[in-house]
């Protein structure tokens, strides 16, 4: 219950695209440039390019600054508060319901 | 059984539940600290602090916790009517819901041995229910469920 409501619709709208999430799956391989991610694509390197500047701006994707060799890097901070905050209601009470279902059918055993 | 949430109004959403018990044990459930402990939370996490004064004005505190994260939420009853409903402020330590909410959960029986839960949660704002609600339930944001179960095993 850590991240923010907008922190968390940016993180989610970014994942939204297939092509984004093909790309962090790339990228939580190791790093990579742009050239590198590309290369498994039918996709143009300006188009990888724009969805590159979407996980930036959502925090998912921070891009290292070495002179012409900027390679994309993944940062998996937003993508776990995300789940996170997922676990923490939706799991929380469909879980927590499922565990009052046993008890309350062990305390009508004991009746 | 299935839960449904759903849009309550203007800023409340509403939790649904049946359950295969009589009503006045279901009510029980949700104000007993030893009954509260064998169901209530997140198996990621044990639990560490359950105190419930039951009572109107009377406060609740929970608390769980895990290696490096303990997690705690805790309010104050504004009314009881065993066994139909208990009306409860509510709010999380680490909060994302702009405040306190109200929580108002009634037991309504069916028959004998059968109880829908109703648990209606008044958040601040339309703004802040529209937000919680997105969360699991829109198309967008269903996908991201199913990239994150896909992306986090990745990350070790």
């Amino acid at each position: 219950m850590v991240a923010t409501p907008d922190a968390l619709t940016a993180t989610f709208s970014a994942l939204s695209h297939p092509l984004r999430r093909a790309l962090l799956e790339q990228l939580a391989e190791g790093k990579a440039t742009v050239q590198e991610l590309c290369a498994p694509h039918a996709v143009s390197q300006p188009a990888v390019s724009r969805h590159l500047k979407v996980l930036e701006q959502a925090g998912l994707v921070q891009r290292d600054q070495q002179g012409t060799y900027r390679p994309s890097r993944l940062e998996a901070e937003p993508l776990k508060e995300a789940a996170e905050w997922l676990v923490s209601f939706r799991r929380f009470w469909s879980e927590s319901y499922d565990r009052l279902d046993e008890l309350l059918a062990e305390l009508q055993e004991d009746r | 059984m299935t839960m449904h949430i759903e849009a309550h109004g203007e800023r409340s959403i509403r939790v649904t539940r049946r359950f295969a018990a009589p009503r006045a044990l279901v009510y029980r459930a949700h104000i007993e600290p030893e009954l509260v402990k064998r169901w209530l939370g997140t198996t990621r996490m044990d639990w560490t602090r359950c105190e419930i004064d039951a009572r109107p004005g009377g406060r609740f505190r929970y608390e769980w916790s895990r290696p490096g994260m303990v997690m705690g939420m805790g309010g104050t009853f504004i009314a009881l009517d065993p066994p139909r409903r208990i009306v409860h402020t509510e709010s999380f330590d680490e909060d994302w819901t702009d405040g306190e909410v109200t929580v108002t959960t009634t037991f309504h029986a069916e028959g004998p041995d059968r109880t829908r839960l109703e648990m209606v949660i008044d958040y601040a704002s339309a703004a802040t229910r529209d937000r919680v609600l997105a969360g699991p339930m829109k198309d967008g944001m269903a996908e991201g469920y199913d990239v994150l179960d896909e992306v986090l095993p990745l990350l070790g």
